[in-house]
């Protein structure tokens, strides 16, 4: 009997924590050894195997007993939880509308290579991966005692009741759509075929050669608003203020670009050259009628960013609607 | 979807686990060990499993409201446990608190009984 008792003890001592474990381990022996006399003294005689079992039985799982003693039981606790969730969501969100947007422009560029599927990892993988990321950062911060510096708010970070705030599903979904093109843009996934009429290669001319970093950080930018959006809704001064930033990059962009008149490059191995020069521009043509309109809408959208924005800092950021 | 009775069961843990504190402060204004302890508490009629006691003894112990040594009685090794100066003066208030929330409850539940 007291040999189960020593092999209960050792059970429980083992998912102790070391520095506590002897000091703990005694006096659960105490009590153990206490509770068996009083039980024989009722009784008049020795336990038997069987309730000395039962008795330990009572007592508990060795490893439930142990984690009784540690302070923390928990990999995200109640404080944590709200903030591991409410991300969570978002980046497994974002991870979908990637595989979403990566997936539905393998099957309308007919990408028979399989460059996109090479490029990312199974999804599967990334999700297990994000939800791993995710969460352990959720489980330093709840060790670290962070907790209270990621909650820390204020009422004039709220956004106004009445914004009209765009959906997360849509925010998700374009950051998921500046990721695949991020990838793109930077080589590390490829569509075999920009365009795919026939016996076409249609690919970008070298005049965007010129426009590679700033369009990469346009990108970056909008990423970034949207990561704001989802994060720190409340800011209007600030997202604002980013919103103008990106306007004026986009007129930036696109001014030059406009100018430089020949954006695509076709070849065919089955066309003549001739015919070849002729697709091009009319293709050209499309792309100069395309940009002329996304100028003409980035100036709107810049001159109506650039009065909420005023508008915003001159009433003191996220209260304007108070005023 | 939990039954009545496991919501119950959970309800009465809620209710029960901070006067299990108060409990084994009052009772520890004389010396006890663990197994003596929890039975004065189950003569009292406050029943507790060694599993909630001892962690809560070490944590009660961390706060500094016990002191606790080691010594030798009926032929084995014995933690005593005592309520420290701290801890008299930590039960005093928590008395108050307990006092004035049970007459609140109480008189709440006798308002709605009517």
């Amino acid at each position: 009997m007291s040999d189960l008792i020593e092999r209960y003890l050792a059970a429980v001592g083992r998912a102790l924590p070391e520095g506590q474990r002897a000091d703990i381990v005694a006096e659960l022996r105490d009590e153990l050894l206490s509770a068996v006399e009083a039980r024989e003294a009722e009784l008049g005689r020795p336990l038997t195997v069987g309730e000395a079992e039962a008795l330990l039985l009572e007592r508990g799982n060795p490893l439930v007993v142990a984690g009784r003693f540690r302070q923390v039981q928990y990999l995200v606790g109640p404080e944590m939880f709200p903030m591991w969730w409410a991300v969570l969501k978002v980046v497994l969100g974002v991870v979908a509308a990637v595989y979403v947007v990566a997936i539905a422009l393998e099957i309308a560029f007919q990408n028979s290579d399989g460059a996109i599927r090479v490029a990312l990892p199974g999804v599967f993988t990334t999700l297990m991966t994000a939800f791993g990321s995710v969460t352990l950062a959720a489980v330093a911060a709840e060790r670290l005692g962070w907790a209270r510096a990621l909650y820390r708010w204020t009422p004039r970070d709220l956004p106004p009741p009445r914004a009209k705030a765009r959906s997360t599903f849509e925010i998700v979904t374009e950051i998921g759509l500046e990721i695949v093109f991020l990838l793109w843009w930077f080589g590390l996934i490829r569509f075999s075929n920009l365009v795919p009429w026939g016996e076409l290669e249609v690919e970008l001319s070298a005049a965007w050669a010129t426009f590679f970093w700033p369009v990469a950080l346009y990108s970056v930018v909008e990423l970034a608003i949207n990561l704001l959006a989802l994060a720190r809704p409340g800011w209007t001064g600030v997202h604002a203020a980013l919103s103008v930033g990106r306007g004026l990059l986009g007129a930036a962009i696109l001014i030059p670009l406009l100018r430089a008149g020949n954006w695509v490059s076709v070849s065919s191995a089955k066309l003549s050259a001739e015919r070849a020069l002729e697709v091009q521009a009319n293709i050209d043509l499309v792309v100069r009628v395309s940009l002329g309109v996304a100028l003409i809408a980035v100036l709107v959208k810049l001159a109506l960013d650039a009065s909420a924005a005023w508008r915003a800092f001159r009433t003191g950021g996220g209260v304007a609607h108070l005023a | 979807m939990p039954s009545d009775a496991d919501i119950f069961e959970t309800l009465r843990q809620e209710l029960r686990r901070g006067s299990l504190i108060l409990a084994v402060l009052g009772q520890l204004r004389s010396e006890h060990y663990g197994y003596t302890l929890r039975r004065a508490l189950g003569d009292a009629g406050v029943e507790i499993d060694e599993g909630a006691l001892y962690p809560m003894l070490r944590r009660l112990e961390a706060q500094g409201l016990l002191t606790s040594e080691w010594r030798e009685e009926e032929r084995r090794n014995k933690r005593f446990y005592r309520l420290s100066d701290e801890g008299g003066a930590v039960l005093g208030r928590l008395v108050k608190e307990w006092a004035s929330l049970n007459a609140s409850v109480d008189a709440i539940l006798k308002g709605n009984t009517r």
